[in-house]
């Protein structure tokens, strides 16, 4: 299926792949001229806003026909500001970008309110949950989410917009081309969200990947954005790019509130700080949306949980340590400890009262919700290495707790 | 006239003998070296002639003649001063010929005619066999070691004469050094606080020879506890002592008192190191590396992440053999270096990357910095210990008293034993083959092994490195074999590091 490019998109999308275009650059070419005017008048070195003629060499019909094959190639949909197809949220927007790229549907844009859920590239566990679970409830409750499709909380909030059994779509506004190679898994997520969301770009295909070009396009998922979420973020991270670009729209931010230990919250702590709503959950977020109260309970988010602030998007918390519980795949999983049926090992110990369920109890105590490394653990629990090590390892069969490399936080 | 001096010149860790031959004769007046000298030995015709116009011998206006035999082997170094000098005068009739006879001389001159030490003594003297030795007295002590009651010494080429002329009697050895106890200056593993999990691979590392990378943020104590692992290990056998006194000389270091090393080296090479400077080479003489002068003791590579990849991967082969081959072009060498790894690094270029949400790297700067260290050397650390930074509560509370390097170190000397029993050096050592039956596992503990080759968190290589340090932590628990589910749990929890830089790079 290769979308049929007008004269003026072909003109449009070669505009944009010009070497060294930027957003300011091309919207200064098209200002007074559309793009076909545009680039002949560039081809023969007339334009009045390229006096120096730096891209007169560019400008030839091989470059205007790689362009389009680049376009029909990759299924990306090229639209202009002001023609039809343009996706009208975005058009009055101040800094909206004058060739878009886009893969999917833009009729997704008005589905529903649209919320861009943002946040640092290396999260903590506990905010990847809250974004995964703060994508899924909203897909549910029929928000379209926005985010950046970067690794960490852009990717968790998208993983659970996708994922949501609801029909809802997401966008992923990319510092990449629409169309440009990604690692996986985020590649993976780009096809779907290009089947069922839209992926939008304002970055020609074929351009090179550039840094300024990720703090460029939070503009785009600000003007989208209804309502600007802030999961976590490092005190100087890219996300403030959103939130700046958001403020000066008259966007609503509002951010998660973290642990005061983490690094990766502090960024958004200082947000709450300044007067960002707080998000204890979808319900808060649907709540900011309606301008109403609280929606206390509606997407199963209510109860308050022992994270500082996160609590209600882990809703397992609060059955833990209250006596057996039956965990999804702990049947499965562990030939040495649980075979013998769902009830977690520690659990039917404690009510043998059996010393492995002292220990398990003592290592589950020592093991915090944030990540523990494996020396506190040992130190807490005042048990030898090789003890914690068998325990906690039943303990993640269990799916009590779970661990990388030198630390484990329950779960 | 012609006379012929016993000496000897150093060639990697040995010494090889070399005659000096001299010959004095009328002709055009001279002094020539041959017999393929290097720039230090081919410098020694004007110390000589400087020494003995110093000790009031006069320079013959004669053509004179050294040949250094083997004449096809280079030699280097200033040790063959003393023996040109000799030569030279009995070869001018300065002294008899008899008065020389069975005497093997070493030692480099001074201009005012003092003998000064040369490195590699311990060698030199051991290779020059039944003859009796004359060296500087700076070094009679080392010399000491390997010959005892051959070695004469002297401060200076006059007191050599006036010995050698029948003034005088060879001078007494200087006082042997008592021993002051060296042991007690090494740092102790009761100054860690905390740090359970990095102790205890300390532990495991001294008690089975396994190699070991730490992995943490800086100020997590990772240098702190490679400091105290020399402690841990047990005192050098005396064949291992020889040697290791042996390669340090040769390097020219002061072996401390003049007494054998005994106790295991603990070298901590920069990592601005080069390549010859660590597996050993150089222009003169093939001068040992760091790896060999931390044979039967530690190498302890701080910042692994920042030493050249090219000077990482030469430590692969002599990590598998034990010894490093140096081959050149002008001859071969074989060194000992059979070494302890201590490995620490950061997990990431900003040093805060172990616990999630923490790191600031980018992607491709941890992938980069992940990179550097190659499979194969990553696979030769049997144990790879994430550190984390204590708590300040932890380092702030007073009264916890930590366990001190003896009490460890007498539960690493156990199960040294234990491996000694088994046939080998350590653990470290047990050829996969026997695995099975030197090391057999619980029931649990195999059903724990199989879910971990299942799940793809093991590697088989991995697996047999996974239980030798299972069956060292075994023999310090002092149970022994068969290795329990709790014994290899702990030593995959050992492992965890290993897996995360391995992660990175996907």
């Amino acid at each position: 299926m290769s979308p049929v490019l007008g004269e003026m998109e072909m003109h449009g999308a070669a505009l944009a792949g010009l070497p060294g275009m930027t957003p300011r650059r091309l919207r200064l070419l098209l200002e007074k001229m559309d793009p076909s005017d545009s680039w002949n008048a560039l081809a023969v070195g007339r334009h009045p806003a390229d006096p120096g003629q730096r891209w007169r060499g560019y400008v030839t019909d091989e470059a205007l026909r790689r362009m389009a094959r680049m376009c029909m190639a990759s299924g990306v949909v090229v639209t202009i500001r002001g023609c039809a197809g343009y996706p009208p949220a975005l058009a009055d927007d101040s800094g909206a970008p004058e060739v878009l790229f886009h893969l999917g549907d833009s009729s997704v844009l008005d589905v529903g309110p649209r919320v861009a859920i943002v946040g640092t590239r290396s999260a903590s566990r506990a905010g990847i949950e809250t974004a995964r679970r703060l994508g899924a409830d909203l897909a549910q409750s029929g928000v379209v989410v926005v985010s950046g499709l970067a690794a960490g909380i852009d990717f968790a909030a998208h993983s659970g917009a996708v994922l949501a059994s609801s029909c809802t779509p997401a966008v992923a506004v990319l510092g990449t081309s629409a169309s440009a190679r990604l690692a996986q898994p985020m590649a993976a997520l780009r096809d779907r969200l290009g089947e069922r969301g839209m992926v939008i770009s304002e970055t020609a295909p074929g351009s090179r990947s550039e840094r300024w070009r990720f703090a460029v396009r939070n503009r785009i998922m600000a003007a989208l954005a209804d309502l600007v979420v802030v999961v976590e973020c490092h005190e100087t991270g890219g996300s403030l790019h959103t939130v700046r670009a958001a403020r000066q729209r008259g966007v609503l931010v509002a951010a998660v509130p973290g642990p005061l230990s983490s690094p990766a919250s502090s960024g958004s702590n200082a947000l709450l700080v300044s007067g960002a709503a707080a998000i204890r959950g979808a319900g808060d977020v649907l709540a900011l949306l309606t301008g109403g109260k609280a929606l206390g309970g509606q997407a199963g988010i209510a109860c308050p949980g022992p994270r500082c602030g996160g609590g209600p998007l882990n809703p397992r918390s609060g059955t833990l340590g209250a006596g057996p519980r039956v965990i999804p795949g702990s049947t499965s999983s562990s030939p040495i400890l649980s075979r013998r049926g769902s009830v977690p090992s520690w659990a039917r110990d404690r009510e043998a009262g059996s010393p492995a369920d002292v220990e398990a109890s003592q290592v589950l105590d020592a093991v915090g919700w944030e990540p523990t490394s494996l020396d506190q653990v040992v130190l807490i629990s005042g048990l030898a290495l090789g003890q914690v090590a068998i325990t906690l390892e039943s303990l993640a069969d269990d799916g009590l707790v779970e661990g990388g490399s030198g630390w484990w936080s329950r779960c | 006239m012609l006379s012929i001096i016993p000496s000897a010149t150093l060639h990697g860790v040995d010494g090889r003998p070399v005659s000096v031959e001299v010959h004095v004769s009328g002709g055009f007046p001279g002094f020539t070296v041959v017999g393929l000298p290097d720039a230090a030995v081919r410098e020694s015709r004007d110390r000589v002639r400087a020494a003995l116009l110093s000790s009031g011998v006069s320079w013959p206006a004669q053509r004179m003649t050294v040949n250094l035999a083997p004449s096809g082997v280079r030699k280097g170094g200033a040790g063959l001063d003393l023996p040109i000098a000799v030569g030279l005068l009995v070869a001018m009739g300065e002294l008899p010929a008899s008065v020389v006879d069975g005497l093997a001389f070493l030692g480099e001159l001074g201009l005012d005619g003092s003998l000064r030490r040369v490195p590699g003594i311990v060698s030199l003297v051991g290779c020059l066999g039944l003859s009796e030795v004359v060296v500087p007295t700076s070094c009679a002590h080392e010399a000491c070691l390997v010959a005892g009651t051959r070695v004469r010494s002297a401060g200076s080429l006059s007191d050599l004469l006036m010995v050698l002329r029948g003034g005088k009697a060879w001078p007494e050895m200087p006082p042997s050094p008592i021993d002051d106890g060296r042991r007690c200056d090494q740092p102790d593993l009761g100054d860690v606080i905390g740090q359970p999990v990095g102790r205890r691979a300390l532990e495991i590392s001294a008690a089975g020879g396994h190699h070991l990378l730490m992995v943490g943020p800086p100020g997590s104590g990772k240098t702190m506890l490679a400091n105290r692992l020399p402690g841990l290990l047990p005192p050098l056998a005396p064949a291992d002592a020889m040697e290791v006194s042996r390669v340090h000389s040769a390097a020219g270091l002061d072996l401390g008192n003049g007494r054998l090393i005994d106790r295991a080296p603990f070298r901590a090479p920069h990592h601005g190191a080069s390549e010859v400077s660590i597996v050993g080479g150089g222009s003169s003489w093939l001068r040992p590396g760091e790896i060999s002068l931390a044979h039967c003791g530690v190498l302890f590579l701080d910042e692994l992440g920042e030493f050249p990849s090219r000077v990482l991967d030469m430590l692969r082969q002599p990590l598998e053999e034990g010894v490093i081959r140096l081959a050149r072009a002008r001859g071969t060498a074989t060194m000992p270096a059979r070494f302890l790894l201590v490995a620490a690094m950061n997990p990431c270029p900003c040093g805060e990357g172990s616990l999630p949400g923490r790191c600031r790297c980018s992607d491709t700067a941890r992938l980069r910095y992940s990179r550097r260290i190659s499979g194969p050397l990553l696979d030769r650390f049997d144990l790879a210990v994430p550190m984390a930074r204590p708590e300040m509560a932890a380092l702030l509370s007073p009264g916890k008293v930590e366990e001190s390097t003896g009490a460890v170190a007498s539960r690493v000397a156990g199960a040294r034993l234990a491996a000694l029993v088994r046939g080998v050096r350590w653990n470290a050592d047990i050829p996969a083959q026997a695995l099975d039956r030197v090391a057999p596992l619980s029931a649990e503990a195999s059903a724990l092994l199989q879910r971990r080759l299942y799940d793809g968190s093991l590697s088989a290589r991995g697996l047999h490195r996974v239980r030798r340090v299972a069956l060292t932590i075994a023999d310090l628990d002092g149970s022994g074999p068969p290795i329990e589910a709790c014994h290899l749990a702990e030593a995959l929890a050992l492992r965890a590091a290993h897996s995360a830089v391995l992660l990175e790079r996907r």
